[in-house]
């Protein structure tokens, strides 16, 4: 009994003399700031421009504040945190640890709050472990309304409250679940609130958070107040308002000023604000008594007003300043569009920018727009830009002028001295700037992807029957589009089922498409295409890519190079497939100007030694006008580098190449698949493999009919380094004679005429012909080869010719 | 049947010959007994103490028997409770006042069911566990001493020690304290010896758990492992692999791993609630842990 009276008599004491003291020598907290490193759990709101918050950041300046404070105090600090890596996100288990192995008097976690949501609050929020009535601690729940008052009374939010977090959240915090001592995790504000969120990025507002918790503990330890007060408060303008998406709650409405100037006196304090839109400023440790605030902000009229700073309080002295007058007339700094530009976009808004400060209402009365359209004007929160957009577009290919009158006038009354005008003029149709395939190419694979390029995104509701695919016959073909790339102006599509081969087909486009800027398509227009002729063979299937075990990742290649690692994979897909139930789909980025993805098969493939046997794969194509490499070991040792093909096409294609094309001697091995960037390559596609063939012993181009014209063909590829491939054909039953020879010659020549090859000159029976051309000791350059069949019995000629591009 | 039905589909690893088997994974408390938390067994296999989640009471259980007795409700009982001999828990009330932790160190006669203080009114009051739940010593204002002597002095035997002091690692060995910092400045937590005292394991916020000598040269990192603790043997651990959402722990294991081999194995890998808090029981073949829901269970291990 005596004891327990002499440690009653020492608390009393205890208690007496700290209030006295101010003092929290002894006490042992730990302060967790919430959360740790820049990474997606850690709260980040963006606000433009490149700048962010960061709750881990702001609950750690807030945490080495209080540290600070209540070091200065006496107490012992233990921090869960003072570094804001990803290594600093302790797990709550772990937090919890470390305030219970050190034995602590209490323990408090920093945070900011958010909603999650659209909506937006902005209130002090205080949770201890437990229910509302039934806190594990109850000392939790006193400091909780303790901390609830204080945090408040600084950072003057909406409302605030003191809660068991099984009662507010329905479970236990984690990092108050497991304590044996009392603690408190804190809400300071709501950081997705903007207004809140620009105030958090001021130091000193975290400051001050850190002072209000301070004082919370001074107060739940009985251990005596702090002697200074704190003169604080937020600068504004008095006529410019914040964007309405903050939706701004009471003074936020009102926009703050950047870089403000605060002095205090007597005692010549300064501080100097940020230009984190928040407006705020702070003087702590001010001792009690009257001062002066003067308010010094560039181009506002100064401000002075008296405050009293009152021991352990913060005291609010809030300013809206307004403008200095000017005194003189508007300028005009910019407008578009551009005085006399053509081709705007029809949709276009009109932007005039003042210098000064202007008269909205009047100002506006002041713009005028002819034609007349209709729309709406929009001022940015200083008023010195007004916008004006059309509601729904301008007139195709219209000449609008804009006039500013002397109407216009400043936010001090000064007149706009010259009317200003100029006028642009609008697009006047939607033009179709690419197709796939062009009007008259041939060769194109019967599973083709037909794409239509446009000026201008496109509007999706105007394409109805405005785009059809017939053959020759004029049956239309069925088709599925692409609708994902209608904003770019891209319009893919392709057959539902697999054209025919060697048939022709025709893409009509019809006028009425419309685009986003309500400008049409004004003509109709067909593009008459070829497929290829079907393919007949013999061969031995040796990969049906079935199983992406056999392909090696594309990043772990050392020959990948420039690639985005995130967008370069390889996968098996079952979207497209040429047989079987999937094919090999490899997508790519390259980063740079010379990449390269090399998707190598892990256990290369013999093929055998040099023959007049194939090999091959089957591609679907990107038409992105990259490289396509196959990639051989000759002996086990040399790789041998064979170009394939310029990417130029879509749809399946049977690529391959001939054993005894293969630079080397010694055993062949298959490789890889490269794909090699090219200068005008596209940066990015995707292509698919399916059956790769060995032992192709016929000519893999065969069509069993005979032609019935003359054809020559478009060499391939084009251009071309350094081999390429001619096909013709001669046709049967000339003159109603059937399988007659003919005398037939190719040649090529330069640009001078000069001769420089000649790749057949002998007769030739009706059929279909591939000819391999290697230009290998030709310069870079363009070249014409020129086909002539000559029928002996009746004399009559055939001659065409076309350019070919060898480049080196 | 049901459960030996459950009980069939066990949980089996090879490990380097070993082969580890989760013969039962059984209740030891249910939810109408209340929500307990950090079981920890008597070194003789008897009695198990628990807690509640914020160690606020102490309970036990007479495994025989099957009773609960709880001893005290009071704040803090259930930090480091342990066993001072067959029949005497040692553990520790917790007063706070105008924000100060007061302390008094207990001691609870199981044959009587009555407590006998025998230390009041600390600042700083820590009770000394073993791997085992046994104790001999506490800390009273970072000071040692001995439980089992009457005047309750300093410490002066040759008792070879390791805890924390301001979250630093502190070896007491030859009557002398020698303070640690294997892996630098930071929080190291969870600190405890091995059975045969030669070895120190230990949780470095943020880096992981690691297993050094009594000097601090590293001789095993065994990874994210939580509340560690060795087995009896002193080859293995247990411990919890807690996820959490930084609002709450969402996900947790218990695992177990082999110091030698170096191989790990989840004991928990086919429930589905949030397994908490393991310990070791009186050998290799049982470890007790409780659910996040309160429900202390008790896994019987097969390793072979």
């Amino acid at each position: 009994m005596k004891k327990i009276i002499l440690l009653l008599i020492g608390l009393i004491f205890l208690s007496l003399s700290s209030s006295n003291a101010q003092s929290l020598a002894g006490y042992k907290f730990c302060i967790n700031p919430g959360h740790g490193g820049n990474d997606s759990n850690d709260r980040q709101i963006p606000l433009g421009n490149g700048i962010n918050f960061w709750e881990s950041e702001g609950n750690l300046t807030k945490g080495l504040y209080l540290r600070d404070m209540l070091e200065a105090l006496g107490a012992t600090v233990i921090m869960t945190r003072t570094q804001n890596r990803t290594e600093d996100d302790l797990p709550l288990s772990q937090i919890v640890a470390i305030a219970n192995t050190n034995n602590v008097d209490f323990f408090h976690s920093i945070h900011s709050n958010a909603t999650g949501t659209s909506a937006r609050a902005n209130y002090t929020l205080i949770l201890f472990n437990g229910t509302d009535t039934a806190p594990t601690n109850p000392a939790a729940k006193e400091m909780g309304a303790i901390l609830a008052q204080k945090i408040f009374a600084v950072n003057r939010t909406t409302s605030t409250q003191n809660r068991g977090d099984r009662t507010f959240l329905g479970f236990n915090l984690g990092v108050l679940n497991g304590l044996n001592m009392p603690g408190t995790l804190s809400e300071g504000s709501f950081h997705d609130y903007l207004p809140e969120a620009w105030r958090l990025k001021n130091n000193s507002y975290l400051k001050h958070e850190a002072w209000a918790i301070a004082r919370s503990f001074l107060q739940y330890c009985n251990a005596g107040t702090f002697i200074n007060g704190i003169v604080a408060g937020i600068v504004r303008d008095l006529n410019e308002t914040v964007p309405s998406s903050y939706l701004p709650i009471g003074n936020d409405v009102k926009k703050p000023l950047n870089k403000i100037k605060v002095r205090l006196e007597p005692g010549d304090k300064v501080y100097n604000g940020d230009e984190f839109n928040n407006g705020f400023y702070m003087f702590d440790e001010v001792t009690p008594g009257n001062y002066q605030l003067i308010f010094e902000v560039d181009k506002m009229r100064p401000d002075t007003v008296s405050v009293t700073s009152v021991a352990n309080l913060s005291v609010f002295k809030d300013r809206l300043l307004t403008l200095n007058p000017i005194l003189d007339p508007p300028q005009i700094l910019s407008y578009s569009p551009a005085d006399s530009v053509n081709e705007v976009s029809n949709v276009s808004p009109v932007v005039i920018e003042f210098d000064i400060r202007m008269n909205a209402e009047e100002t506006q009365k002041a713009f005028s727009i002819t034609p007349e359209v209709a729309g709406s004007y929009k001022w940015d929160t200083d008023f010195k830009k007004i916008t004006f957009t059309p509601s729904k577009g301008y007139l195709p290919g219209t000449k609008y002028t804009i006039l500013i009158s002397t109407a216009a006038k400043t936010h001090f009354g000064f007149y706009l001295q010259q009317q200003k005008s100029f006028s642009f003029t609008t697009r006047s149709k939607l033009n179709l700037v690419f197709t796939y395939p062009k009007s008259g190419e041939s060769n194109i694979s019967t599973s083709v992807l037909m794409r239509l390029k446009f000026d201008k995104g496109i509007d999706g509701s105007s394409m109805a029957n405005k785009i059809t695919v017939a053959d020759s016959t004029g049956i239309p073909i069925l088709l599925q589009a692409n609708i994902s790339r209608y904003g770019e102006g891209i319009i893919d599509f392709e057959p539902k089922t697999q054209l025919n081969n060697n048939t022709t087909y025709t893409i009509t486009v019809k006028e009425g498409i419309s685009d986003a800027e309500y400008v049409k398509f004004t003509e109709t227009v067909t593009i008459e295409y070829k497929t290829e002729s079907r393919y007949t063979f013999d061969g031995n299937l040796i990969e049906g890519f079935e199983s992406g075990n056999l392909w090696q990742s594309p990043l772990l290649s050392p020959n990948t190079i420039g690639v985005n690692t995130s967008t370069t994979n390889f996968t098996i897909a079952t979207i497209r497939k040429r047989s079987g139930n999937s094919s090999g789909r490899l997508n790519y980025t390259f980063t740079g100007n010379s990449g390269e993805v090399e998707l190598a098969i892990i256990n290369p493939i013999n093929l055998g030694q040099s023959s007049s046997a194939g090999f091959g794969i089957w591609v679907y194509g990107d038409n992105s006008f990259n490289i396509l490499e196959y990639r051989f070991l000759r002996s086990g040792s040399t790789i041998e580098k064979v170009f394939i093909d310029t990417l130029n096409w879509t749809g399946w294609k049977l690529k391959k190449i001939w054993l005894n094309e293969i630079p080397g001697s010694g055993q062949i091995e298959f490789k890889s698949i490269n794909i090699v960037q090219t200068a005008n390559g596209e940066t990015s596609g995707t292509l698919f493999f399916d059956e790769c063939i060995s032992n192709i012993v016929t000519d893999v181009f065969a069509d069993n009919s005979l032609p019935g014209e003359f054809i020559l063909e478009q060499n391939f590829p084009n251009p071309f380094n350094p081999t390429t491939t001619i096909r013709f054909s001669l046709p049967d039953n000339r003159n109603g004679q059937s399988n007659l020879l003919q005398n037939v010659s190719l040649k090529i020549y330069d640009m001078l005429g000069r001769e420089v090859s000649t790749l057949i000159d002998e007769e030739k029976a009706p059929g279909n012909y591939e000819v391999k051309f290697n230009a290998k000791n030709l310069a870079s350059g363009v070249y014409i080869y020129r086909l002539q069949s000559g029928d002996s019995h009746s004399g009559e000629v055939f001659i065409q010719s076309k350019k070919l591009i060898l480049l080196k | 049947m049901k459960r030996v039905l459950l009980i069939s589909l066990m949980i089996f690893v090879e490990m380097f010959g070993q082969r580890v088997t989760v013969v039962e994974d059984a209740a030891v408390t249910n939810p109408r007994e209340g929500s307990f938390y950090y079981p920890a067994l008597s070194p003789d296999g008897t009695v198990l103490i628990f807690s509640t989640a914020n160690q606020k009471g102490l309970w036990y259980k007479n495994l025989p028997s099957g009773n609960i007795v709880r001893i005290t409700n009071q704040l803090g009982a259930g930090i480091d409770a342990a066993f001072e001999s067959k029949n005497h828990v040692i553990y520790k009330e917790d007063n706070f006042v105008q924000g100060r932790r007061f302390s008094s160190l207990k001691s609870f006669d199981l044959l009587t069911r009555r407590s006998t203080i025998l230390d009041r009114d600390i600042r700083d009051l820590k009770i000394y566990r073993s791997y085992e739940n046994r104790t001999g010593t506490y800390f009273k204002n970072n000071e040692i001493r001995e439980i089992n002597s009457p005047s309750l002095s300093k410490i002066s035997s040759n008792e070879i020690l390791a805890y924390t002091e301001n979250s630093q690692i502190v070896i007491f060995e030859n009557n002398q304290k020698r303070m640690i910092e294997p892996l630098g400045k930071g929080h190291y937590i969870w600190v405890s010896l091995s059975p045969d005292k030669t070895r120190l394991m230990f949780t470095f916020a943020g880096k992981g758990t690691f297993v050094s000598d009594l000097k601090g040269k590293m001789l095993n990192k065994v990874g994210y492992a939580n509340y560690p603790s060795w087995s009896p043997d002193g080859s293995w651990v247990v411990f919890m692999k807690d996820i959490d959402d930084g609002v709450k722990i969402i996900s947790s294991n218990i695992h177990i791993a082999n110091l030698i081999t170096g191989k790990y194995f989840n004991l928990t890998s086919t429930r589905n609630d949030i397994s908490l808090y393991p310990k070791w029981g009186k050998d290799n073949s049982e470890v007790y842990y409780n659910t996040d829901k309160g429900q202390i269970r008790k896994i019987n291990l097969k390793i072979e």
